[in-house]
Formats: C-alpha cells, sequence, structure tokens
C-alpha cells in the first residue's frame, strides 16, 4: 500500500540526501475546472525519479491528498477526494475526478518522510488549507408564477406547480413550503412529501401535491384527520425566501397564494362542452378553445394539439389564458380552408385530477367505465374562408 | 502436413480458447461492453451475478452494470459507518449539504454496500454510484468500458411541435429484480396515476417494457389507481406475488403472474401502514423458519408483519376502523430509517438519520 512498496528507483542513490530538513513546500489551486492542485517544492531528482515509477492513486493519497477540510475529529476518518496524479517537471499535480467547489475549504496533507529516500530530517506532516473565493452569492431567484392562476379552487384540488426564475436546489423542498388556514394557522401535514420531490429537468417547476390520502374519501388519514381543504374557508400557500437556488443563493423573497375554497370537483372535464373560437381560413388568427372549467396547468402544455385534414400536427405556438380555462393557438402557417381535428390526450387532467379518461375516484357501485379505448379524444372542426 | 494439421489444431484451438476469454470478458449474460453516462441515479438494486440495475429518472432509462463484485462473504459483512453522508461528501470533493444519497443496496453475492449519490443539487448534478465495503473503505464504480446494457422507460414528449412544452419528468420510486423480470416503479411530475412497468431482464435491444395498471379497492366505495411507493416479491401459498406499498398507505398484494403487458389488475389491499405516513423500502426475510416482511416508513417507524399475517384472506375494501388487516408490530429502536436492504441472512443493512442530522449505515440484526 506504500508508496515505498512500489518504487523501482533507489532514490538514495540519486543524491538529494544532503538536501536540509527546509523542505519548501507549496501547493496552488487553478482558478478553472477542474480546479487541480498542485505541489511545488520537491527536489527535481525526487520528481524524476516519480515521474518514471508506476503509482496507483491509492498509493499516492498515502503521502499527498486532498481533504474536504472538516473538524479536527471528523479529519482523520474522511477519505480524500477521488481523483488522478501525474508528475510533471517541477511539481506534483492532482487532479480532483469532479472539478473542486468554490467557497469549500480544500486541506491539503503531505507526508514528505513517506517519499522513499526521504532525509530523516523531513517532517512527517505538512498541510495547508486552499479555497477558491466565491464573490457570487447575492440571491437572485424568485417565484415567478402559482398555478393554478385561480384563487378558487376546489376542496379536492390535488397539485399546485410552482414556478421559479432560475433553476432550484433539490433535497429541502417541502422545509420552505407551509399551507396556512384562514387564522394564519399552518394546516398540519397538507402535502404529500416524496423523497424524490418532483421537479422539470430544469429544476424551474416544482409540482407538489396535495395529500391524497386526505383528497380520497374513505381514506384512513381522511377519516382521521379530516381534507385538507374545506369549501367556504380561505387558505395560503407560503413559501419562504430561505428556500435556496441551485448555486445555493436564498431567494430574492418568499411568495404568498391566497385563494378561497369551493366544493369538490368529482366532474370530468367534456371535450364535447368546450366552446371553440375558430380562425379565418389564410389567416394566422388564433384558434381558441374555451373550458367550462380551469385545467391542470402542466397537462395543458402537452395534452392539447391541433392535427390537418391528413391527420399531421399543425406547428404553432400555445398559450394558457384565463387562469388555465382557455388554450390558445397560434399556427405558424396560415389556416386553409377545411377540416381540422383538436387532438386531447385522455389523460387531460381538471384541477382536482378527474381526466377525461376518468374520474379521480371510481367508484365501484356506480362503476364509470372508461369511455373510449383510443388515449387520444378528437373534436372535428372547419375553418371556413 | 501432419505437422501442419496438428500445428492448425492447436492454432484454432488457441483461437477458440481466446474467443472464449472475451465473450468471457463481456460479463454475465445480456450485457455488453460499454460506457453508461448517468444523467441521474435514483433507485438501485441487484440482478443475480453482481449486475446492479440503476434507475436514471432523468433519463427515464434503467441500465444494468456487471460490478465484478462477486467475491466475497456476505455472512461476514458488518457495518458500522457513521456520518457516511460526510465521508461520500469528501470523496466527490463537496460537503454532505452538497449531495443527496437516493438509495442504498447490499450486493448479496460480495457483502459490499453502493449507494445511489448525487453530487450537487441543482439539474446539473453529477450522478455517482459510490461503494463501500466492511472495512469503511470508499470508491467510485467505474461506468466506463464495463459490461452493461438500458432499457429506456417510454417518456416521450407528445405529437410533433408539442415537445418543447414536454416539462414532464419521472420519479423512479423503486425498483427490483424478480424472477426474470425488472419491476419498475415510478411517478411522473404531471400525471398522478403513473403504471408500474415490467422490464424482461436480460433486457434486450430497444426493452421498453409494458405498463401495468394496478387498482386497490381499499376506500369503502372507491376504488384507485395511485403511485407505488416501494415494493418487494414474495411467494404466497405457493405463488409469487408483488408486495406492493402505496404512496397513500395501502399494502397490496398482486400476483405476479397478473403483471402481463398492458394488464389492468386490481390488487388485494391487505393492511393500511396508517396516516400522515410514507412506505420507504421493505423486503422479505426468514428467522427461526419462519417469514417476515419489514417496512421502513417516513413517519411512523419500522413494521415488521408476519407471513402468516400476509397469506391471511384480508382484502380490505371496508372503510377502516382502527388498524385493520394485516397485524403488524412497530420495532422499537429503529429509528429515523430513510433507507432498508437485506445485508445477509442475519442482518438488515439500515441507513439511518443520528440526532445530529448525519446518516449512518449499520447492520442490524433482523428483528
Amino acid at each position: 500500500m506504500s508508496l515505498l512498496s512500489c518504487w523501482c528507483l533507489p532514490l538514495v542513490l540519486l543524491g538529494f540526501q544532503a538536501e536540509t530538513a527546509r523542505l519548501p513546500l507549496r501547493v496552488t489551486i487553478d482558478e478553472s475546472p477542474p480546479h487541480a492542485v498542485r505541489l511545488y517544492g520537491l527536489p527535481a531528482e525526487m520528481l524524476s525519479a516519480l515521474q518514471q515509477a508506476e503509482i496507483s492513486s491509492r498509493d499516492w493519497q498515502d503521502v499527498y491528498r486532498v481533504e474536504v477540510a472538516g473538524s479536527e475529529q471528523a479529519q482523520s476518518n474522511l477519505p480524500p477526494v477521488a481523483g488522478s496524479y501525474r508528475v510533471e517537471a517541477d511539481h506534483i499535480v492532482f487532479v480532483p475526478r469532479f472539478a473542486l467547489q468554490r467557497g469549500q475549504p480544500y486541506r491539503v496533507r503531505v507526508w514528505p518522510n513517506r517519499l522513499k529516500g526521504a532525509p530523516a530530517a523531513w517532517p512527517g506532516l505538512w498541510q495547508d488549507v486552499l479555497i477558491l473565493p466565491d464573490s457570487d452569492v447575492a440571491p437572485r431567484t424568485r417565484v415567478v408564477a402559482i398555478y393554478p392562476s385561480s384563487d378558487l379552487l376546489p376542496e379536492n384540488q390535488l397539485k399546485f406547480y410552482i414556478h421559479f426564475s432560475q433553476p432550484m436546489r433539490r433535497g429541502e423542498a417541502y422545509r420552505h413550503i407551509r399551507l396556512l388556514d384562514n387564522t394564519g394557522h399552518p394546516v398540519p401535514y397538507p402535502f404529500l412529501e416524496l423523497p424524490e420531490e418532483l421537479w422539470d429537468p430544469s429544476q424551474q417547476r416544482f409540482t407538489l401535491l396535495l395529500d391524497p390520502g386526505r383528497i380520497k374519501r374513505g381514506l384512513k388519514p381522511r377519516e382521521e384527520f379530516g381534507p385538507i381543504l374545506e369549501s367556504g374557508n380561505s387558505y395560503t400557500l407560503l413559501i419562504d425566501a430561505q428556500w435556496k437556488d441551485a448555486a445555493g443563493r436564498p431567494l430574492i423573497e418568499g411568495a404568498a397564494k391566497k385563494f378561497r375554497v369551493t366544493e369538490p370537483d368529482e366532474q370530468q372535464p367534456n371535450l364535447e362542452s368546450w366552446k371553440l373560437r375558430l380562425p379565418r381560413a389564410g389567416s394566422r388568427e388564433a384558434l381558441e378553445v374555451l373550458f367550462d372549467e380551469a385545467l391542470d396547468h402542466g397537462l395543458l402544455q402537452r395534452m392539447i394539439w391541433i392535427t390537418d385534414a391528413t391527420d399531421s400536427p399543425v406547428p404553432g405556438q400555445v398559450e394558457i389564458l384565463r387562469k388555465e380555462t382557455v388554450w390558445r393557438f397560434v399556427p405558424e402557417n396560415p389556416w386553409m380552408a377545411g377540416p381540422y381535428q383538436l387532438c386531447v390526450d385522455a389523460r387531460l387532467e381538471d384541477l382536482a385530477g378527474n381526466s377525461l379518461a376518468r374520474p379521480f375516484e371510481v367508484d365501484l357501485f356506480e362503476r364509470v367505465e372508461v369511455q373510449s379505448k383510443a388515449d387520444v379524444r378528437r373534436r372535428l372542426f372547419r375553418v371556413e374562408p | 502436413m501432419r505437422a501442419r494439421s496438428s500445428l492448425l489444431f492447436v492454432l484454432s484451438m488457441l483461437l477458440v480458447a481466446t474467443l472464449g476469454v472475451v465473450l468471457a470478458g463481456e460479463g454475465p449474460e445480456g450485457l455488453k461492453p460499454g460506457t453508461v453516462t448517468l444523467k441521474s441515479a435514483g433507485p438501485i438494486a441487484f440482478a443475480p451475478d453482481g449486475v446492479l440495475l440503476i434507475g436514471d429518472p432523468v433519463a427515464a432509462t434503467v441500465y444494468a452494470v456487471a460490478t465484478g463484485d462477486t467475491k466475497g462473504d456476505p455472512e461476514k459483512a458488518e457495518y458500522r459507518i457513521e456520518a457516511i453522508d460526510e465521508k461520500v461528501a469528501a470523496l466527490l470533493g463537496v460537503s454532505s449539504s452538497d449531495i443527496l444519497i437516493a438509495d442504498v443496496a447490499a450486493n448479496p453475492t460480495s457483502g459490499n454496500v453502493y449507494l445511489s449519490v448525487a453530487r450537487g443539487r441543482g439539474p446539473d448534478a453529477q450522478a455517482v454510484i459510490v461503494r463501500t465495503n466492511p472495512q469503511g473503505e470508499f470508491d467510485i464504480l467505474p461506468l466506463e468500458n464495463v459490461a452493461c446494457a438500458k432499457a429506456e422507460l417510454p417518456n416521450p414528449p407528445r405529437e410533433a411541435g408539442q415537445g418543447r412544452f414536454n416539462q414532464r419528468a419521472l420519479a423512479i420510486t423503486d425498483l427490483a429484480y424478480v424472477a426474470g423480470s425488472v419491476i419498475v416503479a415510478g411517478l411522473a411530475n404531471e400525471e398522478f396515476a403513473s403504471t408500474l412497468r415490467v422490464l424482461p431482464y436480460p433486457f434486450a435491444e430497444g426493452t421498453r417494457g409494458a405498463g401495468v395498471e394496478i387498482y386497490h379497492g381499499s376506500h369503502g366505495r372507491f376504488e384507485t389507481q395511485s403511485p407505488i411507493r416501494t415494493f418487494t416479491s414474495y411467494v404466497l401459498e405457493g405463488e409469487p406475488h408483488i408486495l406492493a406499498a402505496y404512496t397513500c398507505t395501502p399494502l397490496v398484494k398482486i400476483p405476479l403472474k397478473q403483471l402481463a403487458p398492458g394488464a389492468k389488475v386490481r390488487g388485494v389491499t391487505i393492511a393500511e401502514l396508517g396516516n400522515r405516513n410514507q412506505p420507504l423500502d421493505m423486503f422479505v426475510y426468514s428467522k427461526d423458519g419462519k417469514d417476515y416482511l419489514l417496512v421502513a416508513n417516513s413517519r411512523r417507524g419500522v413494521m415488521k408483519i408476519s407471513a402468516v399475517e400476509l397469506s391471511g384472506n384480508y382484502n380490505i375494501t371496508q372503510r377502516i376502523e382502527g388498524t385493520a388487516g394485516a397485524g403488524f408490530e412497530t420495532l422499537e429502536g429503529w429509528t429515523g430509517v430513510v433507507h432498508l436492504d437485506r445485508l445477509n441472512s442475519q442482518c438488515a443493512l439500515v441507513l439511518s438519520q443520528n440526532e445530529s442530522g448525519r446518516l449512518d449505515l449499520r447492520s442490524v440484526p433482523l428483528p
């Protein structure tokens, strides 16, 4: 394991034994990633011999290691930072496996007397602490939207989407969100706290589920603690400013969403009852679909689309308007006169999780069978000149 | 001539022998040399022959990686690693607040322990599999030029023109190798109800698996399809079953043979694990000739349920008053458990949060 065992060259013969015990060691850290750590000050002959030896990372760590700086007690038990070593003409480079982090102190420990042929007077341990300054610590992220945007929500509201202006940090979401009742007291355990946390891939949108155990009827949590939201009452969803973004900075400010609760919604969205505001052929006017209730903001982004007479998707821009009750579509190219189809993925849900395919709760005695085997519901419309 | 034939024979045998070595070098069945680039590291579990299954939720992919870690005596493995989160973080060059440990799995062939880790907490976090052993040594599992295979889970953007709006992400909540299949439970961030996927193993080229919808009727008149949080397999009355615990607390049994592609299955609810709670991990073990299920929960500690109870003819379809269904014992002293796995025939492997908030890894005698 020791560096001694794997050296092929007898360094004692190389003549640097005459060096004094004064060993002018110093370390530097590269400004650019991966922030290699360079150890200077060993005699050239020794470096030259090391260059020719084959030494594993594990053996290197016995004489030169970079560690995350911790307390003295913890330090002895911490493994060194993973990485590889290389000998240059006048120094030894440690290249970390992952780029070192700004603002994190690193301790470099060197045991010169473990090097083969080291003079007896060389120190047993030499150490230094390095840190890459992190000047960029001012808050710059804020909550930009909370959906649903309506301030009237059904008693069986299923989820919220919280949008941020920059990527956020995973693993602490539930500490920073509270639901307050109309007296300002926190509602106990309102959320389904998933260890994985539900983020979009950019970590700018967080999905917050209310505990379905207290939404679904007949489940034990609801039987014991009642529903989370009660019709007629007002609530505030509160996000505190201590929630950190991906760079570790707190938010510029907290955010609050106040809403009043109405009767539970057990109706499925119905494509046939939606109103269409049709464009004219030859124009790039918007097609507007007006729902009879607010639908899920996240799903609306991708679960409705238009196909033309050849059943090809029509490219264009989608906007969700009027508190998620309007889906607006502007085509890239002018509309042609003739038939089009409004296509809706049957998994599209309203605020209470009722989808076109099925209600959130299926009643065993009044069983609602899935209306169609198809995953996609279609409604024909014509664009006239 | 004869000499030449002999030489050719020897050469051809050498060639065969060499090829044999090369083929053996490809590792366990169905795996080919390659490099695995993880976008994220979620739940992990072991398949036979020291093959590690890694769930990558961001890529919506499950990887099978030959660890080559097939020697050792798991029965002798013991663990007592305090503040393992600090140690793993130190190995990766950061402080413990900059990593997340998504899962822990014990290699049943060697007794070594694997941790699925995110280095960093932002969208550019690096996914790493860290390995440790009873001596408390740590290293990073190499994923370059290893025998591997993958299965992609369907998470496609909708029709053309809609893809740019797709913010849907998949959280893989659990995965396991069960009798020739890899079963994956997941939860999407947009649709509440997600399907269980069954992937034939070894993964064939282009394997995507098929979803199974599982309903359970634990709430009086209402039945539901909801996400599975954790599951394990167990033979009940001679028939292999999946025991699955849901995010809203029911423990459900489902005959394995019903998990056919595209099937809609009704599971039988055999217990309610309690309110304000989420099941985290579970496994089945034997002690003194009896089988038990061990379930770790977010707020309700670790529960032990005897196989006799599991086989009981429970089918909760009534509104529950008090603790109905299979009886369970909540174990004293098993506090702060965040992950649980079976280490060997005598011990469980427990990752738990201690009073100072640090994570300790310990082997604990099976209760």
